[in-house]
């Protein structure tokens, strides 16, 4: 039997003119990802919950311009596209909020059975390949502010029915003040999906995590506006506090993003990030801002010599440099964040250089073994190699105070002073059912960093962020942070880090924020503000 | 539909019978393309995975769509597991589909058996890959052609339609699911990306006819085309901008030319050399000899390597004239600056076992191979070649354009004293297996359709024996 081109083939061979034409553009899905927290394949939550809001990426899926639907009930062809769900024997058709050539947004209905299933994408009455995905009773997912699913969640402060600012690094809230989370995946409904929905409390096991802590939840459900969108209602733990305070959402064992809410301290009405710098300075550096900041470190590195030496940088610095010298947004003392922003160990490529700033001719630095002082090597910068050697000759354990006097024409004088901690050393557990870092010395003022990754079997990988106060002595990775990681305890790797500030700041005339740090003989990296140490 | 399916799937070597006895947990070391033998692995291809304990024995697909399990083994890709449809397993091969319904930019592939799971084995799925089946399943040699009539096509002449088998060609038109057939009537699955056929050593493109899922096949593409000229065998395929393997199209020899003969040396690299880069150089002379008949028409010499270059001489006897285009380095790549060409020069003392299994090797800085890892041969061999006259953008290496005049019923000799411009080229030769310490290519003369001479170039690889890191 001769399929059929070949038969054509044939009957037309030397019709130079008949010539294959593509078939041409049908939609093409690269992925399928719950619209709130954009979860890649691989990583535990990336099902797509019933009832929620999807988004599908690709090439093709729809007109040139962005259409949205109109209004209810939302509909099932929108723009020329429109998406088939199957599952099992089961088809369903899903509910498009919007259309676009790469990017479609639709609400999977409640009633598509749970299992793999396979979406089917049809622009213009042609039909893509197929693309699998996991169908879920619920896969919740906090919308982000930067639409990506990472960073500042999209929560409202709520003071009263009519005055409900959205939470922002100046907009704090306040602990037990109630906040309101926006969401998708928290599950299924009874109700049709392409209707308005009735806000009705979902009867289901929930609860938000802030800050570590479990939150007391007054409403989870639909919100009253949207199909799909969901609201999580609870109120702020007391004890908590900072700019970067993570959020997280559990709904029987499955856990959302993680995202930030900021909360003021406890005598203030402002936030603070933990390296010293309050929530509306933070803000001012994302729009492009900068502050005034000085970092000295004296550190001593031992290998076969030991070297100790003393930096001074004084700056006037945007945000990705203040990053990569103090470890911006990092969690609140006590809880932990998944695919946090991590410390920057690098200044990206290509991002000009900071502003030095005159603070003196020379820094005097004075501890138990006498006088050394630091020169001015260039504007803003101060170094010195106090010794080289076998032994520690100049750097001892002791107090380390620098003086500035007389100042200089940008900085003016200043005294800062540090006692060098005991140095930190830990130790790692790791078993099967949990990782457990123990240490001992480091500043009983300051905080411990736990950071690591893990590695699914498919490839996925993502990090995560804890910081404990120095004095608890040990942390424990808790079960939520396990469980939303893509692989096990024992193959998570990772560093600690030990942090002397935020209580080693200083006061300068000219600026705004001064650090005083030491780096420790074992460190395995030195920053202005936190040494690491690999496990 | 089904008998001739399986005949064909036996053919393409997706199917086979040998049998062994298989013990214990899987272990996957390759996944390529089935037909290419290349790592690049788009969604839909047809993928042969290599490895040990992969099923308990011996198993082929008896229907279609194709099982998802054959004897005790399968096969699961991606994060969410999806059972890839299997041709054949044994003990040490697995012929499969790499579902076109796994996303993601990583995708895992996993063997389970009844003795247990290999370890992922990691693949980024490419963009375009395509590969075309070769008559021993090998990736390479004779293409599997067959006349419109479903027989093998073992002489084609220009202007005759073929029917070429391949595999990563990409989504269709309508979309099929992984394992099912293409459709035996219209529709038909058509592909979405047209491939271009590049046959004979024609600088364009063959005319296509029909190009999609081979009907009653599943994840096999069948492309009918039209060479319109063919002054070599060489066959490939282009598809999204990816270059298939380098096949051979069974010419019908001409009727132009008595006695002909020839002889093929390779000047670099020969046994002694040591190749500390890739794709590496290849300097190659030749002779040809061949008496013209009198009633002649136009014809071909051309030596062909298994790499994108060749030396083409096309004949107009009736004009009097003939023309070659020897390829030939340009200045930059002389100087071994490869930072204007397409092609990633690999550093072959940097091989070390990767990852995801195999070996991997690391690029050189701005694509500029530094004079340590250049042989002095290979310097030597460069100043034989004269420079292009025609520069080839993206490419390593130019052409030199030479003319000159021939008569019918003359001898035409191409040999150091006659035409000697035409009898030395030079190629550049992708390593089919990175970091293989011993290498063959092969080099060979074709005259008026017929292949008169053929050598295997051997050669060393690397800076072994290191294979486990820096030398």
């Amino acid at each position: 039997m001769m399929p059929g081109p070949v038969r054509k083939l044939v009957k037309l061979a030397g019709v130079c003119a008949l010539l294959a034409l593509p078939a041409g553009a049908a939609p093409e899905i690269r992925s399928i990802l719950n619209a709130a927290s954009y979860a890649p394949p691989g990583m535990p939550n990336s099902g797509i919950a019933r009832g929620s809001i999807f988004v599908v990426f690709g090439t093709e899926l729809g007109p040139p311009d962005l259409r949205q639907a109109a209004g209810f009930p939302l509909p099932t062809s929108l723009g020329g596209t429109s998406i088939r769900v199957t599952v099992d024997t089961t088809t369903v058709d899903a509910l498009l909020v919007y259309v676009w050539a790469t990017q479609v947004a639709a609400i999977l209905p409640s009633g598509t059975p749970e299992g793999i299933g396979l979406m089917e994408v049809t622009y213009n009455g042609r039909r893509g390949q197929a693309g699998a995905f996991r169908v879920v009773r619920s896969s919740p997912g906090v919308l982000a502010q930067n639409q990506a699913g990472s960073g500042q969640a999209l929560a409202l402060n709520f003071n009263s029915a009519s005055d409900q600012p959205r939470n922002t690094l100046s907009r704090p809230a306040q602990p037990g003040q109630v906040v309101t989370l926006w969401a998708t995946g928290l599950g299924p409904i009874a109700d049709n999906d392409a209707i308005a929905p009735v806000p009705r409390d979902l009867n289901i096991n929930l609860q938000v995590l802030v800050g570590g802590k479990p939150a007391t939840v007054r409403y989870k459900g639909r919100s009253g506006c949207c199909s799909g969108a969901d609201q999580i209602v609870f109120e702020v733990p007391p004890g908590v506090s900072g700019c970067y305070v993570p959020v997280a959402v559990q709904v029987d064992n499955a856990i959302s993003n993680f995202t930030t809410i900021s909360v003021a301290d406890a005598n203030g009405s402002a936030c603070t990030d933990l390296s010293g710098i309050s929530g509306p300075m933070l803000e001012n550096l994302q729009s492009g801002g900068s502050l005034r900041v000085g970092s000295i470190v004296l550190s001593v590195a031992k290998s076969d010599f030991v070297t100790e030496t003393g930096i001074g940088q004084f700056f006037q610095a945007d945000l990705t440099w203040l990053a990569y010298q103090v470890s911006l947004g990092l969690p609140s003392p006590g809880s932990c964040m998944v695919n946090p922003v991590k410390p920057s160990l690098a200044v990206p490529f290509g991002s000009p250089p900071p502003v030095g700033l005159d603070a003196g001719r020379v820094l005097n630095v004075t501890g138990p073994k006498g006088s050394r002082q630091m020169l001015q090597r260039f504007q803003g910068l101060y170094s010195e190699t106090f010794a080289n050697g076998t032994l520690v000759q100049f750097l001892e354990p002791g107090t380390y105070t620098v003086d500035s006097a007389p100042g200089g024409a940008d900085v003016g004088p200043f005294r800062a002073t540090i006692s060098f901690p005991a140095e930190l050393t830990s130790t790692v557990q790791q078993s099967a059912a949990a990782t457990t870092v123990n240490w001992r010395g480091g500043d009983p003022g300051g905080y411990v960093v736990i950071q690591g990754s893990a590695q699914s079997p498919a490839g996925a990988r993502t990090s995560f962020s804890c910081v404990e106060r120095t004095s608890a002595g040990q942390f424990t990775l808790p079960p939520y942070v396990l469980s939303s990681l893509p692989a096990s305890p024992g193959d998570i790797s990772g560093l600690v880090a030990a942090g002397s500030s935020p209580q080693n700041r200083f006061k300068a005339p000219g600026l705004d924020l001064g650090y005083f740090s030491f780096c420790s003989p074992s460190s395995a990296l030195c920053s202005g503000l936190f040494d690491y140490y690999w496990f | 539909m089904r008998a001739l399916t399986v005949r064909w799937l036996v053919v393409l070597g997706i199917v086979a019978s040998t049998a062994e006895p298989g013990v214990s947990q899987p272990t996957v070391t390759a996944v390529v393309n089935a037909a290419s033998f290349d790592t690049a692995v788009p969604r839909g291809c047809l993928i042969s995975i290599f490895g040990a304990k992969l099923a308990r024995a011996t198993a082929s697909a008896a229907s279609l769509p194709l099982p998802s399990k054959l004897e005790d083994a399968a096969v699961l890709v991606g994060d969410l597991e999806l059972a890839a449809p299997l041709y054949f397993v044994s003990p040490t091969q697995i012929n499969a589909q790499l579902p076109f319904e796994a996303l993601g930019d990583t995708l895992s592939l996993v063997v389970t058996t009844a003795e247990g799971r290999s370890k992922p084995f990691l693949l980024k799925p490419a963009a375009s890959g395509p590969g075309l089946f070769t008559r021993d399943s090998s990736g390479k040699g004779p293409v599997l052609a067959l006349t419109p009539s479903f027989q093998l096509a073992d002489a084609v002449a220009p202007g005759q339609p073929i029917i070429l088998y391949a595999t990563g060609l990409g989504p269709t038109d309508p979309p099929v699911v992984s394992g099912n057939p293409g459709a035996t009537q219209e529709p038909l699955n058509r592909v979405i990306t047209l491939p271009e056929v590049f046959a004979g050593d024609y600088s364009l493109p063959a005319p296509v006819a029909f190009a999609g899922l081979a009907p009653g096949m599943a994840g096999v593409y069948q492309i009918n085309v039209t060479p319109q000229f063919l002054a070599t065998d060489r066959l490939y395929l282009r598809s999204g901008g990816k270059l298939s393997n380098m096949v051979q199209l069974p010419l019908r020899a001409g009727q132009n030319v008595t006695n002909a003969s020839g002889t093929i040396e390779a000047v670099y690299p020969t046994a002694q050399d040591l190749v500390g880069w890739t794709p590496h150089l290849l300097v190659v002379k030749f002779t040809a000899r061949m008496d013209i008949n009198a009633t002649a028409g136009p014809f071909a010499i051309a030596a062909v390597t298994e790499g994108m270059a060749s030396s083409v001489i096309t004949i107009d006897p009736a004009n009097g004239s003939f023309e070659g285009l020897v390829p030939v380095p340009t200045v930059a790549s002389r100087n071994f600056d490869f930072s204007s060409s397409r092609d990633v020069r690999y550093d072959l003392f940097s091989c070390q076992a990767s990852v995801a299994g195999g070996m991997s090797a690391f690029p050189f800085p701005g694509n500029v191979i530094p004079l340590s890892r250049v042989s002095p041969q290979e310097v030597q061999a460069l100043n034989l070649l004269p420079l292009p006259n025609i520069l080839v953008p993206g490419s390593a290496t130019g052409l030199l354009r030479v003319q000159g005049k021939v008569q019918r019923g003359t001898t035409f000799v191409i040999d150091g004293s006659n035409n000697g411009a035409l009898s030395v080229f030079a190629a550049y030769i992708p390593v089919r297996t990175l970091c293989a310490r011993d290498q063959v290519t092969t080099v060979r003369l074709i005259i008026d359709g017929k292949q008169v001479a053929s050598t295997d170039v051997h050669y060393t690889a690397g800076g072994f024996p290191f294979p486990g890191g820096q030398p």
